[in-house]
């Protein structure tokens, strides 16, 4: 059998989880729910690993995975640091989402592994991008959060801004080991470690997004509102650098297609 | 308005204190510069410098840098200079030439006319992204040597490196990108050494080694059979053409009665061959039916499906390379010989070369009997490997004390 015969079952008992973590965030609980989730998710990539002979993020449904398992671990870093009790339910939420989306969206599911993803840089490379995807979302959400506030109750901004400062510095920081890791592999796999490609090119994009937020917050810290609308855009510019890019003019140009 | 107005409105722009909307003023300024230098060279382009021009203005920036840093040490327009809002600026600018180049694709017959006139073509390598470009080094430059003053503890050396090395790494790969080469070597399986290769203009050039081929090696995953509808390329679902397997896709169940990694005709079946070049074929049961034959397809043979309804069939996707490589001799520029095997992810280095696995005769697979090498040599690369170093530590303090630029970061 193989081991994607068994993700509805995963995926149901790890979106649960989640479900009920979200739900029980509102009486400030939950982040026990939410780790069980991720810990279920966790065990099928395990399984998937084994099952597939290699690390499960080679498609987009794949990385969604282990994106699913990691931001709710970061929505629980943010309620128990900087008690954001709220970032529970959107990072449970968001990850179910992305659950299911997989479950719609499976993408191909077999063994292989093309030569230039036999690397060990392979698995860094993906895991610390997904590791900053999910600090970054957890930083838009919170954003997102701001946004709203600030049209309702504009004296609660500054909390989601300190939220979203704070996740947004390790966001950035994987995203940076990140850019460097497949800089270096690049070098080895193809020679130059920069050539423009459209998934290289979205990755600075999405990178300068993020540097430019922190550079603005330093330089105009009481800007809060445009810095709020700023953090949000750049999770959209993330978000076609993960997979928006694949549906662009300048996909067919790209190396970085893996999910044949 | 008058032109004793807008002489009025320059001044005043320029009188109060320097901020972003004089760094936009720049940039722009910049950016307009650069396109009317596109249409002037009618798109040409700019030459990298080589060796020793690129060291030469690689050493001339560093020092105009330092120089104005020191010489104008504290005052406005260099604090302007390097800093925060002339880095948005750029920033910004910079990335709007990536958008054009991350959205549509790089061919000149992709964009109108007056597009190409401004070299919206080349995008990330024209006149305005050079100017731009220079001018973020020099904001970096001077951010650079302007913070380890004002650094104090480990906790605050996330900035630091994070400028120096991305200057380091900037400022050497985009001097030293003329004296990178990039050439390709074909060589073929027993015939004589090579050392001449083509650059991408197809222009040869002779190579201070030569490689030979012994062999060129392949392995493969086994064959994907899936069941397709209509004409979708991939079908999520599939199993693997192995003798023994079964599943069920898409509400069949297909089951592997034998499976042949090459095999070729004979009859109304098919035979094993000793041939790697040949396709994989498969006898396959579906539903309890009776088993018939499947393949791909090759170079001799045409591809065979299984009909299971009007626009649903059972089929074979062709076996995915999981290991290809090259057995060589290199003889490098002092006559001194070495047998090496060069694959995907494991280039040989030669004589200041680097050779990596490019190609090979896809339509013969593991019957391939020649292989395409590129060979790389790129002298600035220990140099922007050193900057990379340094950004990757700045990105582990900054991941280790948490502390960004609005936290009290240097």
């Amino acid at each position: 059998m193989n081991a994607w015969d068994w993700y509805p079952a995963a995926a149901g008992g790890a979106v649960t989880c989640w479900g009920w973590g979200a739900w029980s965030a509102r009486r400030g609980a939950g982040s026990a729910w939410l780790v069980a989730g991720s810990a279920v998710m966790l065990a099928f990539v395990l399984g998937l690993t084994m099952s597939l002979g290699r690390p499960p993020l080679r498609t987009l449904a794949e990385t969604r995975l282990a994106y699913a398992v990691l931001l709710p671990l970061a929505g629980v870093v943010m309620a128990w640091r900087w008690q954001a009790g709220w970032a529970r339910v959107y990072t449970g939420l968001m990850a179910a989402l992305f659950a299911g989306i997989t479950w719609l969206r499976p993408d191909t599911h077999d063994r292989t592994l093309m030569p230039a993803l036999q690397s060990p840089w392979f698995v860094p490379h993906v895991v610390v991008y997904l590791a900053a995807y999910a600090c970054l979302t957890a930083a838009s959400l919170a954003a997102m959060r701001g946004v709203w506030q600030a049209r309702r109750d504009p004296g609660a901004v500054s909390g989601s801004v300190a939220a979203a400062d704070a996740m947004v510095v390790p966001g950035f920081a994987f995203l940076t080991l990140g850019l460097v890791f497949g800089a270096l592999w690049a070098k080895e796999a193809w020679g130059h470690y920069w050539t423009w490609d459209p998934k290289e090119t979205w990755a600075f994009l999405t990178w300068s997004a993020y540097l430019a937020y922190l550079h603005a917050r330093r330089h105009y810290p009481h800007a809060q509102g445009p810095a709020l609308y700023c953090l949000a855009s750049a999770w959209v510019v993330l978000l076609a650098c993960w997979f928006g890019v694949n549906y662009l003019p300048s996909a067919a140009s790209s190396v970085h297609t893996y999910a044949r | 308005m008058t032109a004793g107005a807008l002489t009025r409105g320059s001044a005043g722009l320029w009188e109060r204190p320097l901020g972003g909307v004089q760094a936009a003023c720049l940039v722009g300024g910049l950016a307009a510069t650069g396109f009317a230098l596109e249409v002037a060279t009618q798109g040409r382009g700019l030459a990298a410098a080589v060796w020793p021009a690129s060291g030469l203005l690689l050493g001339a920036w560093g020092l105009i840098t330092l120089g104005a840093c020191l010489a104008a040490r504290g005052s406005a327009v260099m604090r302007w200079l390097g800093g925060i809002p002339m880095t948005l600026a750029v920033f910004g600018a910079i990335g709007l030439l990536a958008l054009v180049a991350g959205v549509v694709p790089g061919e000149a017959s992709a964009f109108p006319a007056w597009a190409r006139q401004l070299g919206l073509h080349q995008a990330v390598r024209g006149w305005p992204f050079a100017l731009l470009f220079l001018l973020l080094l020099l904001n970096l430059g001077i951010a650079t040597l302007r913070r380890p003053a004002r650094a104090a503890g480990w906790r605050a050396a996330a900035a630091p490196l994070c400028h120096a090395g991305l200057w380091v790494a900037l400022a050497a790969g985009f001097f030293g990108a003329g004296d990178l080469q990039r050439v390709r070597v074909a060589v073929r399986e027993r015939d004589v050494a090579v050392s001449t290769a083509q650059n991408a203009a197809g222009r040869p050039l002779e190579l201070p080694f030569s490689v030979a081929l012994l062999d060129f090696r392949m392995e493969e995953y086994p064959a994907l059979l899936a069941v397709r509808q209509g004409t979708e390329p991939e079908p999520a679902d599939t199993l693997e053409a192995r003798t023994g397997e079964r599943r069920a896709l898409r509400g069949h169940v297909v089951e592997v009665i034998e499976a042949l990694p090459h095999a070729r005709e004979d009859g109304a079946g098919f035979v094993a061959s000793p041939d790697p070049g040949d396709a994989p074929a498969a006898r396959v049961r579906v539903d309890g039916f009776e088993p018939a034959w499947i393949t791909c397809g090759g170079p001799v043979s045409s591809a065979r499906m299984i009909p299971l309804a009007d626009d649903t069939m059972l089929v074979m996707m062709a076996p995915r390379p999981k290991r290809f490589a090259s057995e060589v001799i290199l003889r490098d520029h002092r006559g001194a010989e070495r047998g090496a095997v060069i694959e995907v992810n494991r280039p040989q280095a030669v004589s200041g070369w680097r050779l990596y696995q490019l190609s090979y005769d896809e339509s013969r697979g593991a019957g391939s009997e020649w292989s395409v090498l590129e060979a790389v040599r790129d002298p600035w690369y220990p140099v922007v490997k050193g900057g990379l170093c340094l950004v990757l530590a700045g990105a582990g303090v900054l991941l280790v004390s948490g502390r960004g630029h609005g936290q009290g970061g240097a």
